[in-house]
């Protein structure tokens, strides 16, 4: 582990050594600076709990783990006495409804959802379009509950059912709800309910200013408005610039290794020249890293500092990115031994990224294509073959951003929203798109390293 | 047992041989200069020694082992012609990483690094980085960074390029010290003259074969000849001597006298005496190492004629420049 330590700390050197990692750094800097000057003010509970509670009329079946939607029916979900402190609400949560609509309803969330139906959800015009088309949405048809199901309900079940409607529609956990004893009404129930965190949580509205309140941007929803900022500014411009510069300066790095007059030096000492060229390679990965670290570290740190929602899952981003490099760099370390060209390197590694891209979004576009009931148009057969076959068989470098994007609406979006999100977008698995990928560093660093042990000098 | 040694090494290029059949043995504890032209194959028996390059056919071997294993590096020190150090890196980080790749400890590489550079003359600039080095300094990191782990055999692609007089003089005193301490200096050089006042003994390779190798002593001694000097004022009798089948050449203010074969330099002495002619200088005279190598390549290549009139662009002398290219 000594020379594997040795190498990374000589490549980290190499990555500091010119001024395109400071650059960056400062542009990261100057991001975080953006950020830290977004301020959230959460929306006063007494005009906001009516409306989420308005929200309370869909459920997640099967005790929220559904993939689809049900919902409540003839059941009406009302707040009074709200009283405020700090990120936390308490309130009194009055249930209404007719006969026995409660018990069905969380007899139904108990359930599993058997029999399902397409609903349309409008989808926004595309860029350039105008019309806007419609998507399938899978949404429960109401569960049938039978008088004894509905019986069998308990408090306790009731008091879940609350504490998972919090949970899917607020994003907030450990909710306190207590039954209020008293004369029981069927038609009438009460709570007393505490939020811990409420204001802060994903789902709650609040005025965003930027420059430190300077300008008013309007009220927007906590979650949405992280995500937008972590999935589209940070992990998805700011990593492909990195991405983008951390392919062309550690393009570097293994020719400037395996130039004449270098590498006599280092394979005459006591490693082996596969070995050099692994521990080059994830020494490669320092560079990505180091800016992955500020940006996606910084951002975090900085977002949950300002907006009180802090998302530990959203530092998967780190390690996700630095995978993404690692597919690129192990073609740029492949085409730099065979080569010893930084230039060559640069520029198939570049154009193998576009590729993929390419054909990512193509097969987004035809999952969108095919989901839809009635397509704006068509493509022939054999394209859609071409694109599932290209993409089957080649590195998932799309996917891998899409599986970042589910991370951080996971951290981001309630459930109900991601649940909306899921119906526009096709989630691949973790398991094919890093096992594929993952394959792919194998198969080039091999290339690499069978290159550089037969090769003399 | 030899601290290196090959049999019938083969390299070929394609169609190039760049080695064709090299046998050789270097004893431990001795400076071995290997002598060659440009594309005579050096570099290339070097570096398969060190596995940079792998060979073709035979043998190698260096310290018992199979030349370029992994355990033989660990005992090994080299110091490649045309080196590029990473300019990053300072002289004292670049010792700390090679130490590592050693795997000496912290201790060891911090003590032998600070040694070594001090050895070399770089002790004020171990914290520079070496992209401001000038091609001397990094010529003496170079040797530093070969030497600085305590390896059992060094090998030295030229050594002293780039390096100035003075320092010249002081790696070959250091080359010599590490001689002492019982290491093996294996030296490639076009630096004949230089080769010549330190090694123990040279072999010259010429079209990827070694076709001489011996003491230095021995293969610049020239046998029955003799560099003669008389008392001031006395003349030298060249035609008596001639008249006795000598042949005579004046050197300055002395004669050089050549013993044909059967003839001894007593019979010379003995007629000077007779003369009544004082005797002052008496000495068997040597050529020099670049005047062996410039006759055994021009013999290896079939030719007896003198060099300087087959080729487009005179050798300068060896001793005076330094390079013979």
């Amino acid at each position: 582990m000594t020379r594997f330590f040795a190498i990374l700390r000589d490549s980290y050197y190499e990555a500091v050594d010119g001024y395109v990692i400071y650059v960056m750094l400062v542009l990261s800097v100057f991001l975080l600076l953006i950020f830290a000057s977004l301020s959230f003010t959460p929306e006063p509970a007494e005009a906001e709990l009516p409306k989420l509670l308005s929200r309370f009329v869909l459920y997640i079946p099967e005790r929220g783990q559904a993939k689809v939607v049900g919902n409540t029916q003839g059941v009406d979900f009302a707040a009074s006495e709200i009283e405020t402190e700090g990120a936390e609400v308490r309130f009194r949560l009055t249930v209404s409804g007719a006969n026995e609509s409660f018990r069905k309803a969380v007899a139904g969330w108990k359930k599993p959802a058997e029999h399902t139906m397409k609903l349309k959800l409008p989808q926004p015009p595309k860029p350039g379009e105008t019309e806007f088309t419609t998507k399938d949405l899978e949404f429960a048809l109401p569960i049938p509950v039978s008088e004894e199901e509905a019986r069998a309900v308990t408090e306790t079940d009731k008091i879940a059912f609350l504490q998972n409607q919090f949970a899917v529609h607020l994003g907030v956990r450990n909710v306190e709800v207590t039954a209020i004893p008293g004369p029981v009404d069927e038609k009438k129930q009460q709570f007393e309910v505490r939020l811990p965190g409420a204001r802060s949580s994903r789902a709650w509205p609040q005025q965003l200013s930027i420059f430190f309140g300077s300008i008013n941007i309007g009220q927007v929803p906590l979650g949405p408005t992280l995500y937008i900022v972590q999935d589209q500014i940070v992990n998805g411009l700011g990593a492909g610039i990195s991405l983008i510069v951390a392919v062309i300066i550690t393009a570097f790095f293994i020719p400037n290794m395996i130039r004449k007059g270098s590498l006599d030096l280092l394979i005459s000492k006591p490693i082996g020249r596969s070995q050099l060229l692994i521990y080059k390679y994830f020494g490669g990965l320092i560079f990505i890293f180091l800016l992955s670290v500020v940006n996606f570290g910084g951002s975090w740190l900085v977002l949950g500092i300002r907006s009180g929602h802090w998302d530990p899952a959203f530092l998967l981003a780190i390690p996700m990115l630095t995978f993404t490099f690692a597919l690129l760099y192990s073609i740029s370390t492949c085409v730099a031994v065979f080569t010893r060209s930084a230039i060559a390197a640069i520029i198939l590694t570049l154009g193998f990224a576009f590729v993929l891209y390419v054909v990512g979004q193509a097969k987004t576009l035809a999952d969108q294509i095919r989901a839809l009931e009635k397509p704006p148009f068509q493509w022939p057969e054999w394209a859609y073959t071409g694109i599932d076959t290209l993409n089957q068989i080649l590195p998932r470098y799309k996917d891998l951003d899409k599986l970042m994007g589910q991370v951080t609406a996971e951290g981001t979006l309630t459930l109900v929203e991601r649940r909306f999100m899921d119906a526009a977008t096709t989630v691949p698995g973790w398991g094919e798109t890093v096992g594929l990928s993952l394959a792919y560093i194998v198969l080039f660093l091999s290339l690499a390293c069978w290159r550089l042990s037969t090769r003399d000098g | 047992m030899p601290v290196v040694s090959t049999r019938e090494l083969r390299k070929q290029y394609g169609r190039i041989e760049a080695l064709a059949g090299v046998t050789l043995a270097v004893e431990p504890g001795m400076i071995y200069g290997l002598l060659g032209q440009n594309g005579a194959g050096k570099s290339t028996l070097v570096k398969i020694l060190l596995g940079i390059v792998h060979k073709t056919a035979g043998e190698a071997e260096v310290l018992g082992e199979p030349a370029g294993s992994v355990a033989v590096r660990r005992r090994i020190g080299y110091l490649p012609e045309d080196h590029q150090f990473p300019g990053y890196h300072t002289a004292a980080s670049l010792l700390d990483f090679y130490g590592q790749l050693y795997g000496l400890t912290r201790d060891e590489r911090r003590k032998r690094a600070a040694e070594a550079l001090e050895v070399v003359g770089l002790a004020k600039r171990k914290d520079s980085r070496i992209r401001q080095y000038s091609k001397g300094m990094k010529q003496r990191l170079g040797i530093a960074q070969a030497f600085f782990h305590d390896p059992e055999v060094i090998f030295l692609d030229e050594p002293t390029d780039g390096v100035d007089p003075v320092g010249r003089k002081e790696i070959r005193n250091l080359l010599v010290q590490l001689r002492q301490e019982g290491r093996t200096i294996f030296i490639n050089s076009h630096l004949l003259g230089e080769v010549e006042q330190i090694s123990d003994q040279v072999a010259i390779m010429h079209r990827g074969q070694l076709i001489r190798t011996g003491r230095v002593a021995d293969l610049t001694r020239q046998a029955n000849r003799y560099a003669i000097g008389l008392a001031p004022g006395q003349v030298f009798p060249v035609e008596a001597i001639e008249a006795l089948g000598f042949t005579v050449t004046a050197v300055g203010d002395r004669h050089e006298v050549e013993i044909p074969e059967g003839a001894s330099i007593d019979t010379v002495l003995e007629t000077l005496h007779a003369a009544g002619l004082s005797l002052r200088h008496l000495v068997e005279t040597k050529q020099s190492l670049e005047d062996v190598f410039v006759k055994i390549v021009d013999r290896s290549d079939g030719s007896e004629a003198p060099r300087a009139t087959r080729i487009a662009r005179p050798m300068e002398p060896l001793r005076q420049s330094g390079r013979n290219e």
